[in-house]
């Protein structure tokens, strides 16, 4: 089995942690618990050509706190999952901010952008013509919900098929 | 025997500490722990051994082969550090690590300190967890505040704009009823009432306007100023209804609010005070500063506030006997708007003689510079 490392990036409470419950325990929980520090889950998943990967998620604290060992957090990484909240708009800017610094240090790395929490539609601030300048980017932009369940497995497996493919062109 | 009491003290040490210390040597390059195996009992439960934690842990295995690559090459720091890291062994219990990377110069092997982090890690996501939720409140009130902010614009809007054409139109018949003077009255009724209806629109507006003001932002604004400007606009009014304005201006004082709705404010304690006022009557202005405080006072020479009303007299729709047809928010848009900047406001009647006093104390600006007296 193939194993790959994943980080999670994005600001505080736009359901990092919740993604990955989801994803690894089909689990939510409405309480809001900020993470500090580093989690790892992992979960194997079948990939398009058939062979079974081990993904292993690291779920990093927001940004403000993990700046000093962010770099040595990134290392290794095989894709990455920016995440922002759908009900936050400045949120996405975060998202910009966060992969203005990253794509010079792993430039053509696969990633996923995951805008969460699309059950609250009533609260939803991102339209579709920003979502459209990110998939303009070349990014696979996915509306997820970590409460639901909504398209959080999907986009995972997106980036699991773009970093084989991406292994496989190395 | 003194090593041995050393080694004793420093495993003493360690154990309190919930540290362990691996160490390699140049030579074999395993890791063994420095106090010997099996450590202690947290050790072995979430890391096994020595010889195994770095393959058992995904954080350990990554920080160890990956980060702290330059520090064991001699090339980066001499000293890592991993940062919290939580661990969840094999029965499903979790608990938050660091880990702390040393190189001995000179060949003389590695050293790898790991150590339990739970209260550190409790203290610090308290902090940040209040931080974050202050931010998410605030977040959540600035957006209510936008639909409240939509909600007035509508009724600015939807209400204000066909009653003045409604005025107009009225204002239009009136000057044209020369044949027909009997509906005179009736047309003047119709214009009193839309006037009153936009005045009460006004008032309610100013209400929802004095919940969205939030913090003032910018430069301090100088309360007599403001003062200063709002009678002089006033002077008119009064002496329409014979009334003497008497300002006491004194040194300038400095308050966080927002010029506008400070002259709001100002404008419904005078207008309020000439009306309650008698024919020749005086209505003065005048300001202090009291520990720390700007303080403002209207007082009228009128027939003073009733008792039974002064409980009340902030709330919203609270009337006084001769005021039919006043919207009864003035006052109640001045507590608001007050208590927003962190102020207070209150009535009472003047002891000795006639009339009532208002009084508004807000805190002076941060940084103002005192004023001699």
């Amino acid at each position: 089995m193939i194993k790959r490392k994943i980080c999670l990036i994005g600001a505080y409470a736009v359901g990092k942690t919740s993604l990955v419950r989801r994803f690894v325990s089909g689990v939510f929980s409405e309480a809001y618990l900020t993470t500090v520090g580093v989690k790892i889950d992992q979960r194997a998943t079948r990939l398009p050509d058939g062979r079974e990967a081990l993904l292993m998620i690291w779920d990093l604290a927001g940004r403000d706190e993990f700046e000093a060992v962010r770099k040595s957090y990134l290392s290794g990484a095989s894709g990455f999952v920016f995440v922002a909240d759908g009900t936050r708009r400045e949120t996405l800017d975060a998202v910009a901010e966060e992969m203005a610094e990253i794509e010079p240090l792993y430039p053509g790395l696969p990633a996923v952008l995951l805008i969460n929490k699309r059950d609250l539609s009533a609260d939803w601030e991102i339209d579709e013509s920003t979502l459209s300048a990110w998939r303009d980017r070349g990014l696979s932009v996915h509306l997820t919900s970590a409460r639901t369940g909504e398209h959080v497995a999907e986009a995972f497996d997106d980036l699991a098929a773009r970093m084989a493919g991406d292994a496989e062109k190395v | 025997m003194s090593h041995e009491f050393d080694s004793a003290v420093a495993g003493d040490v360690l154990e309190r500490l919930e540290v362990v210390v691996l160490v390699r040597e140049p030579a074999d390059g395993g890791w063994r722990l420095a106090s010997g195996e099996p450590g202690p009992g947290w050790w072995v439960t979430w890391f096994g051994s020595a010889g195994e934690a770095v393959g058992r842990s995904a954080f350990l295995e990554d920080f160890v082969d990956r980060a702290s690559q330059e520090c064991w090459a001699g090339t980066g720091p001499g000293t890592l550090r991993s940062g919290m890291w939580e661990e969840t062994h094999a029965g499903g219990e979790s608990r938050f690590f660091e880990a702390i990377a040393g190189h001995r110069p000179s060949g003389a092997g590695d050293w790898l300190a790991v150590q339990a982090v739970d209260d550190r890690l409790l203290r610090e996501q308290a902090i940040l967890q209040s931080v974050h939720d202050q931010r998410l409140d605030r977040r959540r009130l600035q957006k209510e505040l936008e639909k409240k902010q939509i909600l007035l614009e509508c009724i600015m809007h939807d209400l204000g704009n066909p009653l003045a054409t409604v005025l107009m139109n009225l204002q239009h018949l009136g000057r044209h009823l020369g044949e027909r003077p009997d509906l005179l009255p009736a047309v003047s009724r119709a214009v009193s009432q839309a006037e009153r209806q936009r005045s009460l629109i006004r008032s309610i507006a100013e209400v929802f306007a004095a919940d969205l003001i939030g913090m003032p932002s910018g430069e301090p604004v100088d309360l007599v100023s403001v003062g200063a400007q709002t009678i002089a606009a006033l002077a008119p009014q009064a002496a329409a209804r014979g009334v003497t304005l008497c300002p006491f201006f004194g040194p300038a004082l400095p308050v966080a609010a927002e010029p506008l709705h400070l002259s709001r404010v100002l404008e419904n304690l005078l207008v309020n005070a000439i009306r309650h006022s008698p024919d020749g009557g005086n209505v003065s202005l005048s300001f202090d500063r009291q520990d720390g405080e700007a303080v403002c006072r209207v007082e009228d020479e009128g027939a003073g506030i009733d008792d039974a009303l002064l409980p009340r007299l902030f709330r919203p729709f609270t009337q006084g006997s001769g005021e039919v047809g006043q919207s009864g928010l003035g006052l109640y848009f001045c507590r608001l708007t007050v208590e927003q900047w962190g102020g207070r406001i209150a009535a009472r009647n003047r002891p000795g003689t006639a009339g009532a006093c208002f009084e508004i104390k807000l805190p002076l600006a941060t940084g103002a510079k005192p004023t001699p007296a």
